[in-house]
């Protein structure tokens, strides 16, 4: 792999302290956790549309996918389509409006109004960890480009990482998440088709990444299919697919991930929320065309690579000529960064509102709560630094991530659906559901291929934790008492709107 | 411990398999296509959604086209969802 020229290595050093002045201009006015937090309310549709497409782009996307593309080809493009369009339109009409119209800052504050403030803290927690973990694997997805494709020691690579993505998401908040967001957005796309041009013209075009690639050995008999079978070894089997990624995972991220949602609370209207999303649906479906399809062009060109997550940035390095691989590298950077600073400003988000905000400090100021959140991001960007070794453990990044989110998303999305959709649900129904659906998730991921055939069974724990989940908030919700239904009315959805 | 689990579990999972082996990937096109296809119908049964605020009473009113819906957007992308289904199995 060719590593960055010092041209290159200039311009992605320009871009990245750009971004950080850009981050610092866009916070100077801000005064509340309103502005920190949400933006002032005042971000348009066609801004938070890129930026949800870039927060999920980031680590997950450029790495990882292209990265399973590489082993197991075209099924990673239903991580964007399956996973993707059906659940976000979803969410655009039954989460995304109900959660703008209760003006809430977090997910956890749903919750604790829907059924109590203990099953609030349990989430805020939940996701609180969740966050902050999640904020190690992506801190570790950019170090690791960073040091691979520029040559420096990993703990530089991860000091250069943390201070950008710290800096701008400290200064700024929401707000310039967003605005960087859509900017890396659309770098970050030029830059793919490139690479996937100058792919396609190396290899020969799909003809010659056909010929290229060897289907004949079982793990490839299903290379260039989205639909796979169940028997295939690769854990993106059909129902793995359909129950744990469409039903589950993808709802759950797009309607119930703090990160994604915090967005859309950020607009200035219910309309503009569900615009954001719906737009964010469009960008998605383009993008297995950028990030999948380089992938496997990545296999016919460079074969013998041991992890297949290295492929995007040997690809970035290889392929590009001197100066725009600066630029792209630059911005492949700057959507790593954008997972990381997704959930530094939502893990800050988090702990303010939920814990700080309701437990220490219940009478805290604006200004306060302000300040909170922003030595909070300074308190998670360290904490990120100390877990983002541990990612190296797990096979591949986005299997890492996987892992965590099919532990947590499947139960605490199953009572915030139960909690929008279902007035007999209740607190009691609610903190068993958790119970019940995170130890069989642990359980699941703890027994893995001993239970599964699939190599990584993320999908059908998710799955499995959701369905019992559901289980045990409606059989615990229908043994006690419910909520009177005029105390909720206001935070459950009504076909009828307002 | 672990290996008592997994007896208890590995059988269920197989039984699981199986059934769903029986099931054509054609079919798993159709079931994906009519799960596209009941979102959509559930979404245009909701109100319209091309509300635009009047500038006497600030309460939303019904849009002037079809393009300022956001139900035919929704419908559109579920469309593209199903073609991409369908072309790319």
């Amino acid at each position: 792999m060719n590593r960055l020229s010092g041209i290159d290595i200039t311009i992605v050093l320009c871009y990245l302290a750009g971004i950080m002045l850009l981050g610092v201009w866009l916070g100077r006015r801000q005064k509340t956790e309103q502005d920190y937090f949400l933006a002032g309310r005042k971000l348009r549709w066609w801004m938070v549309g890129p930026s949800l497409v870039v927060s999920d782009i980031g680590a997950l996307e450029l790495m990882g996918v292209s990265g399973g593309a590489y082993v197991f080809g075209f099924a990673l493009a239903n991580l964007d389509w399956l996973a993707c369009i059906f659940p976000m339109v979803l969410a655009a009409f039954l989460f995304i409006p109900l959660f703008w119209r209760t003006r809430i800052y977090t997910i956890p504050e749903y919750i604790g109004r829907r059924y109590n403030d203990a099953v609030r803290t349990l989430v805020a927690l939940i996701w609180g960890c969740f966050m902050v973990a999640n904020l190690g694997i992506f801190l570790w997805v950019s170090t690791q480009a960073l040091h691979h494709l520029t040559g420096l020691s990993v703990s530089h690579a991860m000091l250069i990482t943390a201070v950008v993505v710290g800096v701008y998401t400290f200064c700024g908040g929401l707000r310039a998440v967003v605005v960087t967001d859509t900017i890396q957005y659309v770098i970050l796309v030029i830059g793919s088709i490139v690479i996937l041009a100058i792919a396609w013209l190396k290899v020969g075009g799909l003809e010659g990444m056909h010929a290229a690639i060897d289907t004949s050995t079982p793990e490839r008999a299903h290379y260039f299919n989205t639909i796979l079978p169940v028997d295939s070894p690769s854990g993106y089997a059909w129902p793995a697919v359909l129950f744990g990624l469409m039903l589950v995972l993808g709802p759950a991220y797009w309607g119930g991930n703090q990160a994604i949602v915090q967005r859309c609370l950020g607009t200035g209207s219910e309309r503009d929320a569900k615009k954001s999303v719906l737009f964010g649906a469009l960008l998605k479906s383009i993008i297995p065309f950028v990030i999948v399809l380089p992938g496997m062009f990545g296999l016919a060109l460079y074969p013998g690579l041991e992890k297949g997550d290295e492929i995007y940035p040997t690809m970035l390095g290889d392929l590009l000529p001197v100066g725009l691989a600066g630029i792209v590298f630059a911005a492949f950077l700057a959507a790593l960064m954008s997972s990381v600073d997704s959930y530094l400003n939502s893990a800050s988000t988090l702990w303010t509102m939920d814990i700080y905000k309701r437990y220490i400090r219940p009478g805290a100021s604006h200004e306060d709560l302000f300040r909170t959140g922003k030595v909070l991001t300074l308190v998670f960007i360290f904490i990120a630094i100390l877990l983002a070794p541990l990612t190296d453990k797990f096979e591949g990044v986005f299997n890492a991530f996987v892992t965590l989110l099919s532990i947590f998303q499947g139960p605490t999305f199953a009572i915030l659906l139960l909690g929008v959709i279902w007035k007999r649900a209740n607190s009691v129904g609610a903190v068993a559901g958790l119970v019940v659906g995170v130890t069989v998730s642990s359980t699941l991921s703890y027994l893995g291929d001993a239970v599964f055939d699939a190599a990584e069974p993320g999908f059908y724990v998710a799955w499995w934790s959701f369905a019992s989940s559901m289980i045990a908030t409606i059989s615990f919700s229908l043994v006690s008492r419910p909520r009177p239904y005029h105390e909720i009315r206001e935070l459950m959805f009504r076909k009828t709107g307002k | 411990m672990k290996e008592a689990l997994a007896e208890l579990l590995k059988p269920v999972a197989g039984h699981l398999a199986g059934f769903f082996s029986v099931i054509p990937l054609w079919g798993v096109q159709v079931i994906l296509v009519l799960m596209m296809a009941g979102l959509g119908g559930w979404i245009v049964s909701l109100r319209h959604e091309g509300g635009q605020k009047s500038p006497r009473s600030g309460e939303e009113r019904p849009g002037q086209s079809l393009f300022h819906d956001l139900r035919f957007w929704a419908v559109m992308l579920l469309g593209m969802q199903c073609v991409l289904i369908l072309v790319f199995r």
